[in-house]
């Protein structure tokens, strides 16, 4: 199998806000994607449980009653992180617990054994199933009809129903054959293609994305056609006459935040994570360059050059506008520094 | 509840602002912080007009005036109610002085928030902001003869349904509150009214444009062809209904609300 996946968030927001979830894991040949629900709380954190819990433990079938075993996780998840939060956030999840809010989310999930698939849908979360022609032959999603603002979900509180019923998939993947675990803009869009004249040529260009520049590139265009604009999550899975996982590209979300924070706060160490993803990513394209120009300088003030240019860079998008003056300000002070520890020492 | 004068009209409306304030916040809250992708502004108007509170969702949910504490009944998940505690953050408090009605003054702050607001805001997402003027009736002020100052509060309320951005016109609403008089949610016939009251805010108050029917519908409003966004002795539920319909664009994209 030849996988690819790609996730990106609502344009005018960040990963931060993403509520999208997904997990590609080659050791139970598993692929999982949920949806955390927007007017409910802590709903990534469900939604990566829910997938997690999916693609790790290979028995585990995610029904009404199995998932309330993920709730006490779900809270312990929210507990711990509420005393991080301004006292403003604080106040309102506290006032939203007490009120009985949780967290929902929609789930698609699929498990291989060599070219047999099985799985499990709830919601507007969908398994897309396309023909060696490029044609959708079948969407599987739990809910019949157009999707609409009110999907069927899973919820984190174990004393509610959630809404739907998670429904049961199969089937097998021959040569030339492809699989699309999507987020609801893409199934929206795909369910409205279905058996257009069209359906080839979109279904081509999901097929052709190879990175997440692509990807980011293909959903602001569809977004400028009408597609919703919400967070966007595609995984793609074609046969390629092995039975292994072939993981070509896998967008890492936690990478993703991990950035946008060191954006943010460029002084604060990137911090830990198990995902090998975060350290490819950490060696940004930025790094490369400034490494390259640093090789290039012959003096200490080219040196100083090059760091106060990266580290102005660095600094929040808000202080884009000021960078420039930000720039020479910083290189003024560093070089006068220079030139005085020159003088000092008789250089 | 409709208004029945048990509460002064500017608690009454006090009490309905602070309530959608929060579900605002409330709606584009994640869990961890809201999203910012409203920015209100309220103006306060008796003689005086005054901007009692401004700033997108962040930072009015960081910087209530005061945080009061209030019982919310709830389900108790089998099949009866509970009364739970709840933290009540309250934005804008009731001006306590009686005395004339400044629309007017009111409606040149808004027409300058507004004209400022889409100076800094010209992407072509932007959308074009929402006023929702909350009111128990006609302008008066400055001691001037009543007729005087409607026509001078028309002649504002105009000029600001004439800005417009990429998104479309800037649109007012208007919510009247008073005890007596005729009912009426969404007119569309200016000759079906009765009141002089009614008329004036009928003609300072846009038609809804249909990119709200969706909205309208969520909220239980009933719309006709060339419905105005206007509401005549407004209940509680119905002036929430109202502020919460007038700035439901607001919920899944960023926007602006005055």
């Amino acid at each position: 199998m030849r996988i690819k996946a790609f996730i990106t968030h609502k344009d005018q927001e960040r990963f931060t806000d993403c509520q999208d979830r997904f997990s590609v894991n080659k050791d139970t040949k598993s692929i999982a994607l949920a949806d955390g629900m927007s007017q409910s709380i802590f709903q990534k954190i469900w939604a990566q449980l829910l997938v997690d819990k999916y693609t790790t433990i290979e028995q585990w079938e995610p029904t009404i009653e199995s998932v309330r075993e993920l709730s006490p996780k779900w809270q312990d998840q929210v507990m711990a992180i509420i005393p991080s939060l301004t006292p403003a956030a604080q106040r309102r999840s506290r006032n939203s617990l007490a009120m009985g809010m949780s967290a929902g989310s929609t789930f698609v999930g699929i498990r291989f054994n060599e070219n047999k698939w099985e799985g499990w849908v709830l919601g507007d979360s969908c398994l897309i199933i396309v023909d060696q022609n490029n044609e959708i032959v079948k969407i599987e999603t739990s809910q019949e009809g157009h999707f609409d603002s009110h999907p069927d979900y899973f919820d984190s509180n174990p004393n509610k129903e959630g809404k739907g019923l998670p429904k049961t998939i199969s089937g097998e993947l021959h040569k030339g054959e492809k699989l699309f675990l999507v987020s609801d803009p893409f199934s929206d869009i795909l369910y409205n293609i279905q058996g257009s004249d069209s359906q080839k040529e979109l279904i081509c260009k999901l097929l052709a994305i190879e990175n997440h520049e692509a990807f980011e590139a293909l959903v602001a265009n569809w977004r400028a056609q009408g597609m919703h604009n919400d967070d966007s999550t595609l995984v793609v899975v074609e046969y390629d006459e092995s039975d292994d996982f072939h993981v070509v590209h896998e967008d890492s979300i936690d990478a993703f935040i991990e950035m946008e924070k060191q954006q943010e706060n460029p002084l604060e160490p990137v911090s830990a994570s198990k995902d090998d993803n975060l350290e490819k990513e950490s060696t940004s394209l930025s790094q490369v360059v400034l490494d390259e120009k640093i090789e290039e300088c012959k003096t200490l003030k080219d040196y100083l050059s090059v760091v106060a240019d990266r580290f102005i860079d660095s600094l929040p998008k808000e202080l884009k506008k000021r960078k420039e003056n930000l720039k020479k300000r910083f290189k003024d002070q560093l070089f006068k520094a220079l030139d005085c520890y020159y003088k000092i020492e008789g250089k | 509840m409709p208004y029945s004068g048990s509460d002064s009209k500017t608690v009454f409306a006090s009490k309905a602002v602070n309530k959608v304030i929060d579900n605002i916040i409330q709606k584009n809250f994640d869990g961890e912080a809201p999203k910012n992708r409203c920015f209100i502004s309220v103006i306060g108007y008796n003689h005086n007009v005054k901007e009692l509170c401004s700033g997108w969702l962040k930072d009015l949910d960081n910087n209530p005036l005061k945080i009061e504490k209030v019982k919310e009944k709830q389900p108790n998940g089998n099949g009866g109610i509970i009364e739970v505690d709840v933290e009540q953050p309250i934005w804008v408090e009731p001006i306590t002085q009686d005395g004339a009605t400044n629309m007017k003054g009111a409606l040149d702050l808004a027409k300058e928030t507004v004209i400022n607001w889409m100076n800094d805001h010209q992407d072509k997402d932007d959308p074009a902001p929402v006023i929702i003027n909350i009111s128990d009736g006609v302008p008066y002020y400055n001691g001037l003869d009543v007729h005087f100052c409607m026509e001078e509060t028309t002649k504002v309320a105009n000029e600001i349904m004439n800005l417009s951005n990429a998104d479309g016109h800037v649109l007012i609403f208007n919510a009247m509150i008073e005890k007596d008089g005729a009912k009426s949610v969404f007119p569309n016939d200016i000759s079906k009214l009765n009141e002089e009251e009614a008329k004036f805010l009928f003609n300072i108050t846009s038609v809804i444009p249909d990119s709200y029917k969706g909205a309208a519908a969520k909220n239980g409003l009933e719309m006709m062809e060339n419905s105005r966004g206007c509401i005549f002795q407004a209940d509680a539920v119905q002036l929430i209904q109202l502020i919460d319909f007038g700035s439901s664009k607001g919920q899944g994209d960023k926007n602006s609300i005055v």
